[in-house]
């Protein structure tokens, strides 16, 4: 290039912006003709420019949005300078708008605050995803279902300020048409406002109501975005530690760390795993998928679902939660009329014929359940025998075709709602509680008798969190030979202190009964009395164990430990040793120049993996790396390197994850930073393996 | 830029009219968020402190001595905040690890254009900005940045220039 050249670029750019003068364009044109270089310069410079105009015209398409943010945001800021003079300013406070600024401000501050601290690179883990799905407003998942070769499509919208839900789901089915079998699409709504379930059976043209109790309104707002949680990350509550990063995807340009989990049933031989895409950036998960692999039959990993879209905070449709029937539909009953249910027990319909539902429930400090519960059967299952008599306080519970005969909860098992017991659980180290249940009273209200009774354990049990999970054991009481099996759906109650207990009860005492005021035996006191003296009976809790042994074998038959959990609980000083090697072994391939040797050891990160081996092979002070810290927990290890120059100016240390698989350390993430910064990676391990044990002593390489 | 308007509104919205303060967001939110973009290259990190000046701005509307005087009070304040944060970011020494990382992994595309974006040295990068984003064209641009026209122009052919190399070196440079 030579001065001229220099000369015309400046040309090139002015002309872009239109504003050369005309005598020089002749001149440019003049050049270009003749100049290659020039010409191939004009044509990148001017594709630039079309893509810097393309770049921020996006930006400013955004700008309504992001003027809305500031807008709520603010709503917000009035709000609490309004609360902090102390004005009149309460009735802000109900106003469900400015309650979501609230929540929106939180997360903007959150981030705002992460982004002044910490640059502009986020490090969302997936122990951040309740969290985060914890502070949105809105919720919207899309997914399918592979169940037999066949795809089934759901769609659920949540609104944690209104308790709002929709979920929609959808299979072909094939039946008997004129001219042979022909497909028909089956499709169900359930819409929730927040105080009525509408449930509607396209197929059918059906729609049936439910109601909700205050109580159990508030219940369905808190479990939402824990349901979300443990739908799109498995295991998210119990077993977060075990799901190690294998690689980065890109979704629509973003990229996205992909988190796996997975393991297998030794007696079935069955494996599982799950799959999640998790922004590091903004936290947003972009897809779910679950496999299952039946080892046995040799066809590998099959798709069992697939979430594509988790969005939060999106607009949900207009009128989504309305419960309004859709018009030409049979109404089952209406919103007048409606059963009332609970947010923390989905209905169990068995045995067959019969329908329990728990309409209410609580759990008191010292560990012990209230659970109002129903049973409504087809006659045929009901037995003439008088079921609701001579019953007396404190005594057995009544034997409807289906009772709540007691409850149950694992510790160390699976805890998460959506796994009634813990089926497909990999974790062998679990305990169970057993909750004996006694009769307080039954109350009647139109067609229902609904029964009252106190689950006790055997030992005091101060939870710690605002809910309580525990499973129903749901016992028949009928003649029918097949249906003699205990089921066991999972319960969540609220806990709730002595003052809540008597303000819920008076509460909802006139939606269950026909006598408005609460009996003076349901007094706090007196179920504190009566659950001190099932505890100190304990031929009440042997009675029940003896009861309910077939389903506890059955747990025990099912929840094994995985090969892979058993063989490989090692010492952490063993862990550390074996990953210190792995890492030794990769630089000496390196130094060695056993390019392949190095490269395979590499494979999970093939896309820097080249650059890794050039940067670290021109470094001058290869011979002097030291590991210098381990971190290691269960099946996963972070290695932190020394500081090297990989330039004059430029130091970095490397900063390597590993994942223990099948007895074998194999490297899962290979990450430069600088040596001032290595921080940062070791803080981003830590939040997900907060009791890894650090090893700290190397000093030679 | 109406001035009496602004009086009106900033002497409301100390009044605590609410309202008032979201017709000045109305009216300068662009501008601060174009000069927060201009400092930062970044759009995520433009929102954040324009919205954060924006709410400091309302909590401190109180101190703002001429009320006529809204826009060029609530862009001192943008201005300030994100000297901070260029401050912070380069004390942290963030950049050039996550640069090194952020190459190895995203070879193409728009994020390319961003990072070169953000690469740029803050007096290419402004009225870069100013130009593409806001629309400017090079006089408007010096009378704001009271630099000469051809200043400017200079810069603007800089950047162009800067942008192309640094947008080549993703491409050929394997760092």
């Amino acid at each position: 290039m030579n001065a001229d050249c220099r000369r015309i670029r400046d040309h090139i750019s002015d002309a872009i912006s239109n504003a050369l003068p005309e005598a020089d364009e002749r001149a440019l044109r003049e050049h270009l003709d003749d100049c290659a270089d020039c010409r191939r310069y004009a044509q990148s410079l001017a594709r630039e420019h079309a893509s810097l105009t393309d770049h921020f015209a996006r930006i400013d398409a955004d700008m309504t949005a992001r003027r809305s943010r500031l807008l709520r945001a603010l709503d917000d800021t009035c709000e609490s300078q309004q609360q902090g003079v102390r004005t009149a300013g309460r009735g802000v406070l109900r106003n469900p708008v400015t309650r979501i600024a609230a929540a929106i401000l939180i997360v903007t501050t959150v981030l705002a605050l992460w982004r002044m601290e910490g640059g502009t690179t986020a490090a969302y883990a997936l122990s951040d995803v309740p969290r985060l799905l914890g502070q949105a407003r809105t919720i919207h998942m899309r997914s399918r279902y592979f169940p037999d070769g066949q795809v089934m499509h759901l769609e659920d919208w949540w609104d944690s300020e209104s308790g709002g839900a929709y979920h929609y789901w959808e299979w072909p089915e094939y039946e008997q048409g004129p001219d042979g079998l022909q497909s028909v699409k089956a499709s169900f709504e359930t819409v929730k406002d927040g105080r009525f379930i509408m449930e509607v059976d396209h197929r059918n043209k059906t729609v049936r109501f439910e109601r909700l109790l205050p109580a159990e309104q508030e219940l369905q707002k808190h479990l939402i975005a824990k349901d979300v949680a443990s739908i799109a990350v498995p295991g998210v509550f119990q077993y977060l530690d075990r799901y190690t990063r294998i690689g980065s995807d890109r979704i629509e340009a973003e990229p996205y760390d992909v988190w796996r989990r997975e393991y297998k049933d030794v007696e079935t031989e069955v494996g599982i795993r799950f799959d999640v895409w998790l922004s590091r950036r903004t936290g947003e998960i972009g897809r779910t998928r679950s496999w299952q692999n039946a080892f046995q039959f040799g066809h590998g990993w099959q798709i069992l679902s697939e979430t594509d879209k988790i969005e939060l905070d999106a607009e949900p449709p207009v009128d989504i939660f309305a419960t309004e029937p859709p018009l030409g539909y049979t109404l089952e009953n209406t919103t007048d009329t409606a059963d009332i249910t609970g947010a923390g027990f989905r209905t169990c319909r068995y045995p067959k014929g019969c329908e329990m539902r728990v309409p209410f429930s609580l759990a008191l400090e010292e560990g012990s359940v209230l659970v109002c519960w129903n049973v409504t059967c087809e006659s045929s299952s009901v037995s003439a025998e008088p079921i609701y008599e001579n019953l007396m306080f404190g005594g057995p519970l009544p034997h409807p075709p289906a009772a709540l005969c007691g409850l149950m909860s694992i510790s160390g098992g699976n805890r998460g709602r959506y796994g009634s017991v813990a089926f497909w659980d990999e974790n062998p180290a679990f305990t169970i509680t057993h909750y004996v249940g006694r009769y307080l009273m039954h109350t009647r209200k139109a067609d229902r008798v609904h029964v009252w009774a106190l689950y006790t354990p055997q030992a005091i049990l101060p939870s710690e969190e605002p809910t309580k999970e525990t499973i129903a054991v749901v016992e028949p009481h009928v003649t029918d030979p097949n249906f003699t099996r205990i089921v066991t759906p999972p319960l969540t109650s609220w806990v709730v202190t002595r003052a809540q207990f008597t303000e819920y009860l008076a509460e909802t005492m006139p939606e269950l009964s026909e006598e408005p005021t609460v009996p003076y035996l349901m007094a706090y006191e007196s179920l504190l009395q009566l659950a001190g003296q099932v505890r100190s009976t304990p031929s009440l809790y042997d009675d029940f164990r003896a009861r309910i042994r077939t389903v506890e074998e059955g747990m025990t038959d099912n929840i094994r430990p995985t090969q892979t959990s058993t063989d490989e609980s090692i010492p952490p000083e063993v862990a550390s040793e074996q990953v210190r090697q792995v890492v030794r072994e990769l630089f000496a391939a390196i130094r060695e120049g056993r390019r392949a040797d190095a490269l395979r050891m590499l494979k999970n990160e093939r896309r820097i993996a080249a650059r890794v081996l050039t940067l670290m092979k021109r470094s001058t002070q290869f011979g002097d790396i030291r590991i210098e810290d381990i971190y290691v927990q269960d099946r996963a290890a972070l290695a932190v390197t020394s500081g090297f120059k990989i330039t004059e100016r430029q130091s970095r240390c490397a900063v390597i994850s590993l994942r223990l698989d099948r007895g074998t350390w194999s490297i899962q993430h290979f990450t430069w930073t600088t040596p001032e910064n290595h921080d940062q990676e070791i803080d981003r391990f830590l939040r997900d393996f907060p009791k890894a044990t650090h090893f700290s002593e190397e000093r030679s390489g | 830029m109406n001035d009496a308007a602004d009086d009106n509104a900033v002497q409301a919205c100390r009044q605590g009219d609410k309202a008032a303060y979201a017709t000045l967001v109305e009216r300068h939110y662009r501008r601060v968020f174009a000069l927060c973009l201009g400092m930062m290259g970044s759009a995520h990190d433009a929102e954040d402190l324009a919205q954060e000046a924006m709410l400091k701005g309302f909590t401190n509307i109180r101190k703002l001595s001429d009320a006529g005087r809204f826009e060029p009070w609530i862009l001192k304040v943008a201005r300030n905040l994100c000297l901070d944060a260029l401050r912070r970011r380069k004390r942290l020494r963030a950049r050039a690890a996550e640069q090194a990382v952020e190459q190895a992994r995203e070879p193409h595309g728009n994020h390319d254009l961003e990072r070169a974006i953000r690469r740029l040295p803050l007096e290419l990068r402004v009225p870069l900005t100013m130009y593409y984003f806001e629309q400017k064209n090079a006089e408007t641009i010096a009378t704001i940045l009271n630099v000469s026209h051809s200043l400017v122009c200079q810069r603007i052919r800089a950047a162009r220039n800067e942008l192309h190399a640094l947008l080549m070196e993703g491409d050929h440079d394997e760092r």
